[in-house]
């Protein structure tokens, strides 16, 4: 039997089908996580802000207009629940959300902190696409479906993250040959 | 190749493993979303009207603003039981539709937000509340949902989160209005005439009308579609808590509500974590009480710097940004404390403006016996009852007032 498309899942979870909303969840969790990430630089905040943003898409179903937008409606409630956690955490938080430890401070490891801080600097937008483009093997495809905009436009967007991305690591010192293009 | 080693420095520092969803166990983590997908489809498919239908929006999963959460729940459910009542007066036909419809409107649902004014660090704080008549409500923060049944004057706290949850009894309390507890039953209750009618507004890109109700110890804006006579907005202002409003917003009448919404069984496998609440009429004493604790368990011997709720969340933000917190070993504890202190406010909620209650125990120091802290003039009473630095209570004649 053949896989269902997420618009017959859609239907299926408007036909009363409530496991097919969990179909719907473990397709679009990754790119979730991804987009959460992004924003919260923190893995299990961001697999938190994921879930919520399920849950308030249950909540919400009934707003979803256009069932062909569902991801582009699932990202932006995750941008809000992730803002909402990062208030919170603003407010809150007895420390501050973990950058990822780093283990001992080899050149590759100072070299990958300064990508993650370079990467932490871009603009939300392109941060967003390279997140996705880089998470867990996300397709093009469901990147296009969560951000309603086309593969070609996903490729321009990621080729002005990199280039931003070379232009910062030149400037803090990292020239890296191995990182022009 | 250069770019595909960019590509690769990118996907180290980026993917950090696969993520994997676990549909059984996001359910229990969110047992209620579900069950609100199923209210969701139910009126997909009887094609009811869909704007505006958002059951609850949820406030965001850090321990602090559960806690806070938890307290905003009771605070509110206490200065409704307290200060919801009292007649009106009516006026134009929009009105008139509203109340009409309200009357005949057996459920409703709504998005209540706190606002604390003049506090930038404190989030607005959003519940989402579910009625349906005969005085059932069910209020949806986050993973804390309270359910109160009216007619048998009980309520249950669940966390979620925790997987336990507070029975709360209010037999020994005054509950025999529902008007008096819930925005619901105050729209089927609303008279004839409001006091004052504010004119037109646009609110969403919805044409309303404005009107006031000013009742004994807040006032009540009603914001209503001249169209379709929803309610767009209402705001509540509560007299005795200056800087701390409730907004009403996506009001709905008559939407989905199943009985087993409002029920009063804990979920399965959660823990009771039933605290003992003093149920009586909350007095003198109470006041004291939060006195003594704030000063021994929050602010190093020093008493609140106002009685105003406002100031006093100003002062607990500041003070959880310089690291200090309720000294308590448990959480239990630390929530009998909370529940101490929610009293000792009720207390002074419940003051009337004829008690001319002054507070004055900004930077006085617990123990300083010779300091007046509070005073008021109990109902009927010709003198004074003055609450001093040691917490020793007198009662103190008009001319003995300490200048």
């Amino acid at each position: 039997m053949s896989e269902k498309t997420d618009l017959e899942l859609i239907d299926s979870v408007f036909d009363g089908d409530k496991a097919c909303f969990g179909e719907l969840c473990s397709r679009y969790y990754a790119a979730m996580v991804a987009i959460a990430h992004s924003i919260l630089k923190d893995r299990h905040l961001a697999e938190d802000a994921a879930q919520e943003t399920f849950a308030r898409a249950c909540f919400r179903l009934s707003e979803l207009r256009d069932k062909m937008k569902f991801g582009v409606w699932l990202a932006a409630i995750c941008r809000n629940a992730s803002l909402d956690i990062l208030r919170t955490q603003s407010h809150f938080s007895e420390s501050e959300p973990a950058e990822p430890a780093v283990i001992e401070n080899t050149g590759v490891e100072e070299e990958e902190k300064v990508l993650r801080n370079v990467l932490n600097g871009l603009p939300a937008k392109l941060r967003e696409v390279v997140y996705l483009k880089y998470y867990d093997g996300l397709t093009y495809q469901k990147i296009s479906t969560v951000l309603g905009i086309s593969e070609q436009a996903i490729n321009g967007r990621i080729r002005r993250a990199k280039k931003v991305i070379v232009r910062e690591l030149k400037r803090k010192g990292l020239t890296g040959s191995s990182y022009e293009r | 190749m250069k770019d595909n080693k960019l590509d690769e420095k990118l996907a180290n520092v980026i993917n950090s493993g696969k993520v994997n969803f676990d549909f059984e166990k996001w359910q229990q983590k969110y047992p209620e979303a579900l069950k609100a997908l199923g209210s969701n489809i139910k009126i997909r498919n009887k094609k009811q009207p869909l704007e505006n239908f958002n059951l609850w929006k949820i406030i965001i999963k850090n321990p602090i603003t559960k806690l806070a959460a938890f307290a905003v729940i009771i605070i509110v459910l206490l200065v409704w039981i307290h200060y919801f009542g009292g007649s009106i007066d009516v006026s134009a036909k929009v009105w008139a539709d509203t109340v009409q419809r309200a009357q005949k409107a057996r459920t409703c649902a709504y998005t209540e937000t706190l606002h604390y004014e003049g506090v930038p660090d404190i989030p607005d704080m959003k519940a989402e509340v579910i009625c349906k008549e005969q005085g059932y409500k069910r209020t949806s923060a986050g993973n804390m949902v309270s359910i109160l049944n009216a007619s048998k004057r009980k309520a249950i706290v669940i966390n979620h989160s925790k997987k336990e949850y507070t029975e709360i009894d209010f037999s020994s309390q005054e509950l025999d209005k529902p008007s008096k507890y819930d925005f619901f039953e105050r729209m089927r209750t609303l008279p004839e005439r409001a006091d004052e009618v504010l004119g037109e507004k646009e609110i969403n890109g919805r044409n309303t009308i404005g009107y006031r109700i000013i009742e004994k110890g807040m006032n009540i804006t009603f914001w209503l579609d001249t169209e379709s006579r929803d309610l767009a907005l209402s705001e509540l202002r509560f007299i005795k808590a200056p800087g701390i409003y409730a907004v009403i917003s996506d009001f709905r009448f008559d939407i989905e509500a199943d009985d087993s919404l409002f029920s009063l069984e804990p979920p399965e496998g959660y823990t009771s974590r039933n605290i003992d609440v003093d149920r009586t009429e909350a007095g003198e004493k109470d006041l004291v009480e939060f006195l003594k604790l704030w000063a021994a368990q929050v602010s190093n011997g020093v008493f609140p710097p106002s009685l105003n709720l406002t100031e006093l969340t100003k002062a607990s933000i500041e003070m959880k940004k310089a690291g200090t917190t309720i000294k308590a070993d448990t959480e239990d504890e630390k929530m009998r404390y909370l529940l101490k202190m929610t009293r000792g406010l009720t207390f002074i909620l419940q003051l009337k403006p004829e008690s001319d209650w002054h507070y004055s125990g900004k930077d006085v120091k617990l123990g300083e016996s010779e300091k007046v802290i509070f005073r008021y003039k109990p109902e009927d009473s010709p003198g004074w009852r003055v609450i001093y630095g040691d917490l020793s209570i007198k009662d103190v004649n008009e001319k003995d007032f300490p200048k």
